[in-house]
């Protein structure tokens, strides 16, 4: 039971990393390989503050305010950079924000992390943590998906669209291109830098490894199977990539083997997803003769 | 003299990277990973042949660097080729290429950590206990950066001022007028594919005799030839060596000072501050 229970938990804050990735693909048709800073963000304010406040709920504050920053920080490099270039900056961020983890030893405790991270439902005396944890992802992520479907029948999504597309006929609606890539930041940071939260506060020990470029390339991969297929393309993406190693993982294969497999399935859906935005009449990336 | 022989294999190896970066961004006017993953498949023979030659590091060396670079040749000339083929009908491929070679990178390094287990391995040799020259620290992969990557660094040079270097020179800077003189991405692709492929598999054999080869390491060798091919802004050969050359020597006099972590922190944050400070975006660059 407990098993299943963990498996959901990865699955569905890997799910709703995935959706929030899928809806900077799909609003600014930006491809980030930072997914990973954001994500840590979350979970390293919301250890920190919790610790020092001795409060959940202030964490949860803080990482909400900080990866909502950390997510428009990185949307709005956009405004200088795009296409490819915008995923190798993001590339750049990603490792210097590693860099940066890894090297400040005050507070956040450098390489070797942060242990006792305070639980977000606090010391239960009754039934199994995980099961409450297990509850919660399936509604963090019910909830990112009614707000995500919300958001892509807006009038926004349409603003976004158009600033996506050309920041001249944006400029030239009166659409601010700087505060259209701000917003779609701070949905996109406060998404996956609340998973990253849950998450920190789930395993209640966080450090730099949990939050590596494999784990932005998984959470991007996991955000193309969105953007191919929407919610139901994120979820099966989430179930591919992350629990089916999950599940090797309760079966007797190391931690080293699952997140070997892991990394190979992220990548042959990405090239998957690549060819098929060529040969797709919906290609967003490429320009034919 | 002994901080010359830790400075300048850092610095070859840069140029080596940013070499096969440079020659594959202006093949397919975008980022190509299979840089990364042509130095883990030639970091991962040379690891594997060095058991071959137990006892005989001289020889060892030179075989298994054959191994290593024929590997990366073949590798690179067969995703050049294929390449060519599955993204003939588009001229700008850019994104698609970065997410795909991606996408081939990241599942080559899950599969070869599944076959052969995480962690570093290590030629059979205790590479860096072999000294050459008598009463220096000098061990045997300074030799090997510097004799051979240092000649294949020459020798690209050379090749970049000949025919096939010129040509690809044109059709990085204007496909539409290479083509009217005959110049056509499918004759280039074999050609600069030994290239990188020569390139690659000389960074990929340094690294598995300094440090040893992880299923992950093809990234770093990447990041470090984006680097040094963004560094300069002239998008020539010379200028990503000479960039290659320049960013190494800081990589490896802070990671003298600090540790590779920061050196790579900065590094990167140099990377991003080149991108962004130049721009690509409409409203930089005031296209219309």
């Amino acid at each position: 039971m407990s098993f299943a229970a963990n498996i959901i938990v990865v699955v569905t804050f890997f799910f709703a990393c995935g959706a929030g990735s899928a809806f900077l693909q799909k609003r600014l048709n930006l491809t980030s390989i930072a997914h990973g800073a954001v994500f840590g963000t979350g979970a390293y304010v919301y250890a920190v503050t919790a610790m020092a406040s001795g409060s959940a709920l202030m964490g949860a504050l803080a990482a909400f305010v900080a990866s909502g920053l950390a997510g428009s920080a990185l949307v709005l490099a956009a405004e200088r950079v795009v296409g490819d270039d915008y995923a190798l900056t993001s590339f750049a961020f990603q490792v210097v924000w590693l860099g940066l983890i890894a090297n400040i030893r005050p507070i956040i405790g450098g390489v070797l992390g942060i242990p006792n991270i305070p639980s977000l439902i606090g010391n239960t005396k009754q039934g199994n943590p995980v099961l409450y944890f297990a509850a919660i992802g399936v509604v963090f992520a019910i909830f990112v998906a009614l707000i995500l479907r919300k958001i892509a029948r807006s009038a926004f999504a349409l603003s976004a669209a158009v600033v996506a597309r050309s920041s001249e006929l944006a400029d030239t609606l009166g659409i601010s291109s700087f505060a259209t890539h701000a917003q779609v930041g701070i949905a996109y940071g406060v998404i996956v830098g609340l998973s990253g939260a849950v998450f920190g506060s789930f395993l209640t020990y966080i450090d730099p490894t949990l939050f590596s470029t494999d784990t932005s390339i998984t959470i991007l991969a996991i955000g193309f199977f969105g953007v191919v297929g929407g919610i139901r393309g994120t979820s099966l993406g989430a179930i591919i990539i992350v629990g089916i190693p999950e599940l090797m993982r309760f079966l007797g294969s190391s931690m080293a083997q699952a997140g070997f497999a892991q990394m190979a399935f992220s990548g042959i859906a990405l090239a998957a997803v690549a060819v098929w935005s060529l040969r797709s009449s919906k290609n967003p990336w490429a320009e034919t003769k | 003299m002994n901080l010359l022989s830790v400075i300048a294999p850092g610095a070859i190896v840069f140029a080596l990277a940013g070499i096969a970066v440079r020659i594959q961004y202006s093949l397919f006017r975008g980022f190509d990973f299979a840089v990364a993953f042509a130095v883990v498949l030639s970091a991962e023979s040379f690891t594997s042949a060095s058991g071959l030659f137990a006892g005989k590091p001289a020889v060892g060396v030179v075989a298994c660097s054959g191994l290593g670079i024929l590997v990366a040749i073949l590798v690179v000339v067969g995703w050049n080729s294929a390449i060519h083929r599955l993204f003939s009908a588009h001229s700008k491929i850019g994104m698609a290429l970065l997410v795909f070679s991606l996408g081939v990178s990241t599942a080559i390094s899950g599969f070869v950590g599944l076959v052969r287990g995480p962690g570093l391995r290590q030629p059979i040799w205790s590479p860096n206990q072999t000294q050459i020259l008598p009463s220096s620290i000098i061990g045997l992969p300074a030799i090997y950066a510097i004799v051979c990557g240092g000649a294949v660094v020459i020798l690209v040079l050379l090749w970049a001022s000949r025919r096939t270097g010129l040509a690809l020179d044109l059709w990085a800077q204007n496909q539409d007028f290479a083509r009217e003189i005959g110049i056509e991405r499918s004759t280039l692709a074999p050609v600069t594919g030994v290239v990188t492929g020569l390139a690659s598999g000389v960074v990929g054999c340094y690294f598995a005799l300094a440090g040893g080869s992880t299923p992950e390491g093809g990234l770093s060798a990447f990041l470090y030839g984006a680097g040094a091919a963004l560094l300069l802004p002239a998008p020539t050969l010379n200028a990503t060596v000479l960039g290659g050359l320049i960013l190494g020597t800081i990589y490896v006099i802070v990671q003298l000072i600090f540790n590779q972590s920061i050196a790579d922190l900065i590094l990167f944050a140099i990377v991003a501050y080149l991108l962004l400070r130049r721009g690509t975006s409409r409203t930089v660059q005031g296209a219309r």
